[in-house]
């Protein structure tokens, strides 16, 4: 395995369970500057559990998260937002009676800091014009007065995007973005995730179909049973029998 | 009969100001995304502690009332923790007992006269408030402008995701309540330095309830509801014939009839259109370059 | 006499139980509060006045504002329940429900003014007393006990051992799963409205028969103080509602020998807000409250 860049993100047996349930089981992995890295798992394998403890939704039961070095472990969430770490979910959570712009200009940074320090000022237009511009990369810049509740499924998609993207972070973790897409629709988010990729240091790609990953991902993590069992590069991970394995075994079961 | 006249425009003032700003102080909490019953118990805190430093202090009135408020500020902070966890009805029973409590309360203290009252308070008039209500409702309107509301609004609709934005939610929904613990207490301030003598079963549970229902029949889109429906419900039994003494019955039935044909949207508002309005007009006005935008764009 | 004391305690905890009851059937089922639950109780009252004033005897008063009562919990169902789903539900229905309170209240302090209303008792219950225990108890109280313990006891054999219980319950676990079992989720929620307002009609009728006069004010107190033990005992969770409910009758009783009494509701609401806080399913447990189950 070769690693690009320095590690941004470096988790170390990072445990968590519910009432009993155990989640993740002392997961251990890096995150490397500048890499796509794809997050797979058969469903019910702790990919979403995983994100959440990471942006610091839930607390880990054992383990460290150190971002850049830093440990970060149990820090709550607009902590680890204003740090530089991002994230998209897989039920698509707008802020729906917002407008599409509005759903982006409350991602700056710089406000979500101080909220009352800007109470007295109006948005300023330079503002207005970087919420414009994410809203062009992401090809939503002419809906940009709608309600986010108005807008199609694949749109909507890309709002959320756009809104992460606002908060210039360091790292972008998509929770299966591909979700209830078509095959013309996830080739479209393949492209925009490329699109972005310049404007972060990382993207992690949390799925559970494998085609968007298979060519989109630098390196592939794959987790089943909140435990990981293979780490690597797309085609060698895809190909390991103990992969095949666990996606077999868990299409038996469900679905 | 121009005394009178006078008297009772100086009332008719002073009561639609100070419950203008009574159901504003209720809208501010609502803003971070909490109904709060127990604003009456902050307007009673704020009359009796502001009394007490102008009667047994001799503090002038308005530091007096600028004090209680600050101090009841921080009261409705300590109130506002067990909002960051509850929601919905827990939240409502907790806001409350607060109210029912703080009634209870006042009664047992000797000091501020207990059960039989407490007098001697002076020097409030109309004007004041009218004063109070321009500033307030000037501030209000800013901070619709602002992006402050918008995190206001991200805070209401979706905590974790504002959250997960870099909003410190607990931050702000602290502070939003203390803010209007301290309008309510100032708005208690200079209501009871005008009535001149205060009495505990004047600040009920009833009380918090009603100012509620001034907001909520007002309306919560935005700041001018809770003003409007505030100062409709206080004027309207003064000219309605027969609505004084009907009043629970009529604001009842209406409360029940305006959530049947409005039931969506009650309390997570906000008509989009209208509040980002001068949003859209910045952006068309914003002079980005023409190929900066995208092919399927309409002008 | 200390006994004595526990004993007023048990009958008006028992009493408060009852109301208490009502709240969490409602609770347990759908999510939120009736706040029309306390007027109804009240209401019992007045119609036991009524009923008593016209000559019937005590049983068949309770008949009359238990069905009363009853019917007035449906309408209540489909004006401030039925419509709201969605987010704000709970604060919608509770706003709702309460506005219906306050009209009841209204309505009733017009018909009959803002006195509270005598109540002539049949001579048997006025005068007998029976001795139990070494203590004189009047008939009056150990008929409110019987009734309260009846009906509790009913209510709990209904929701655990009937066919309608059962659908209570597979609708307060889960209103979609009990729809997918072929359950009729509309009907049994208004079987629930009818079985919870009329237990709280009678429990005005036992208040009425203990303080002998029926006042528009008890809605109110009684019904904040049985909010407040539904959340202590357990919010969805009947028995812990009714141990509640005793306890804070016993709690009370005891606080007005020691000369505490005004300080007693204050203090059980300052208790509540602990217990919501700390551990929002209720000191006993919380059998059926969806809130928990995150």
């Amino acid at each position: 395995m070769i690693a690009r860049g320095t590690p941004i993100l470096q988790i170390d047996s990072l445990s968590k369970s519910f009432r009993g349930l155990v989640a993740l089981n002392a997961i251990s992995f890096e995150v490397y500057d500048g890499e796509i890295l794809g997050l797979i798992g058969p469903n019910g394998a702790g990919k979403s559990v995983l994100v959440n403890v990471i942006s610091g939704f839930y607390g880990a039961n054992s383990g460290t998260i150190r971002y850049r070095g830093r440990d970060v472990t149990g820090f709550p969430s607009h902590e680890l937002s204003r740090l530089g770490i991002a994230r998209t979910y897989q039920n698509i959570r707008l802020f729906r009676r917002m407008t599409v712009l509005e759903n982006v200009l409350v991602a700056s940074k710089r406000h979500a800091a101080k909220p009352f320090s800007s109470a007295f000022t109006v948005t300023r237009q330079a503002d207005i014009a970087a919420a414009m511009a994410q809203l062009e990369r992401m090809r939503l810049a002419d809906k940009a007065d709608r309600p986010a509740g108005s807008l199609a499924y694949g749109e909507a998609r890309r709002l959320e995007i756009a809104r992460a993207l606002a908060g210039e972070p360091s790292i972008l973790f998509l929770d299966e973005p591909a979700a209830g897409m078509n095959e013309r629709e996830t080739e479209e988010l393949s492209a925009d995730i490329r699109l972005c990729r310049a404007a972060v240091d990382v993207i992690v790609i949390i799925e559970h179909d494998m085609e968007l990953l298979r060519d989109l991902s630098d390196r592939l993590l794959v987790i089943a049973s909140g435990s990981k069992i293979a780490e690597g590069p797309p085609k060698a991970v895809l190909a390991d029998p103990a992969v095949i394995e666990a996606y077999l075994g868990a299409d038996d079961d469900d679905d | 009969m121009v005394q009178g006249d006078a008297g009772v425009i100086q009332d008719y003032v002073m009561f639609t100001g100070v419950n203008i700003l009574l159901a504003w102080s209720v809208y501010i909490i609502l803003l971070s995304g909490s109904l709060s019953f127990g604003n009456g118990a902050f307007m009673a805190i704020g009359a009796y502690l502001s009394g007490v430093l102008t009667v047994k202090f001799a503090v002038p009135l308005l530091i007096a009332v600028l004090v209680a408020g600050i101090l009841t500020g921080f009261f409705g902070v300590l109130v506002g923790f067990p909002a960051l966890r509850t929601r919905g009805v827990y939240l409502i029973l907790v806001t409350v007992g607060i109210a029912a409590s703080v009634r209870t309360a006042i009664e047992a203290i000797d000091y501020v006269g207990g059960v039989r009252g407490f007098g001697g308070l002076a020097g409030a008039n109309p004007w004041q408030i009218a004063v109070l209500v321009a500033i307030v409702g000037g501030v209000l309107w800013m901070v619709s402008r602002s992006p402050l509301q918008r995190i206001l609004d991200a805070v209401r609709e979706d905590e974790q995701v504002a959250r997960a934005l870099g909003i410190n939610v607990v931050q702000v929904k602290l502070v939003s309540f203390g803010t209007g613990a301290a309008l309510a207490a100032i708005a208690g301030g200079f209501y009871g330095h005008y009535m001149m003598f205060l009495r505990p079963d004047e600040f009920d549970i009833m009380l918090s309830v009603y100012i509620v229902f001034y907001v909520i029949l007002g309306g919560t889109n935005n700041l001018w509801g809770p003003a409007l429906g505030a100062a409709f419900l206080t004027l309207a039994p003064e000219f309605i014939r027969g609505l004084d003494t009907w009043r629970p019955t009529v604001y009842g039935l209406l409360i029940v009839l305006l959530l049947l044909i409005r039931p969506e949207g009650l309390l997570t508002f906000r008509l989009v259109t209208a509040r980002a309005a001068h949003l859209r007009r910045a952006t068309r006005d914003s002079d980005m370059p023409a190929r900066n935008r995208s092919p399927e764009a309409k002008r | 006499m200390l006994a004595e004391q526990i004993v007023n305690g048990i009958i008006l905890g028992s009493l408060y139980a009852l109301i208490a009851q009502g709240y969490t059937l409602v609770f347990g089922v759908l999510d939120k509060l009736n706040f029309a639950h306390s007027e109804i109780f009240m209401l019992g009252g007045f119609i036991t006045v009524a009923s008593v004033a016209l000559g019937a005897p005590v049983w068949v008063a309770l008949i009359v504002v238990f069905g009363i009562s009853g019917l007035l919990g449906l309408i209540v169902e489909l004006v401030s329940f039925r419509k709201f789903r969605g987010r704000d539900a709970q604060i919608t229905a509770a706003l709702s429900s309460f506005a219906v309170g306050l009209v009841i209240i209204d309505l009733v302090q017009k018909y009959c003014g803002t006195e509270p209303i005598g109540l002539t008792l049949p001579a048997a219950l006025r005068v007998f007393s029976i001795e139990i225990f070494g203590m004189r108890i009047a008939l009056v109280k150990l008929t409110i006990l019987g009734i309260s313990l009846l009906l509790t006891l009913g209510l709990q054999l209904l929701v655990a051992k009937t066919a309608i219980g059962r659908n209570i319950r597979a609708t307060a676990e889960s209103p979609s799963a009990a729809a997918l079992l072929g359950i009729n989720v509309k009907r049994t929620i208004q079987q629930t409205f009818f079985v919870a307002s009329a237990l709280a009609g009678v429990a005005g009728l036992t208040l009425v028969l203990r303080t002998g006069y029926a006042s528009t004010d008890i809605g109110f107190s009684f019904g904040l103080k049985a909010l407040a033990i539904m959340a202590i005992g357990g919010m969805g969770d009947l028995r812990g509602t009714f141990l509640g409910g005793l306890l804070v009758g016993v709690a009370e009783a005891l606080a007005f020998t020691t000369g505490l009494g005004e300080l007693g509701d204050t203090v059980v609401w300052l208790f509540m807000i602990v217990v919501l806080l700390v551990r929002p399913a209720g000191l006993f447990g919380a059998k059926w409250s969806r809130e928990m189950r995150a």
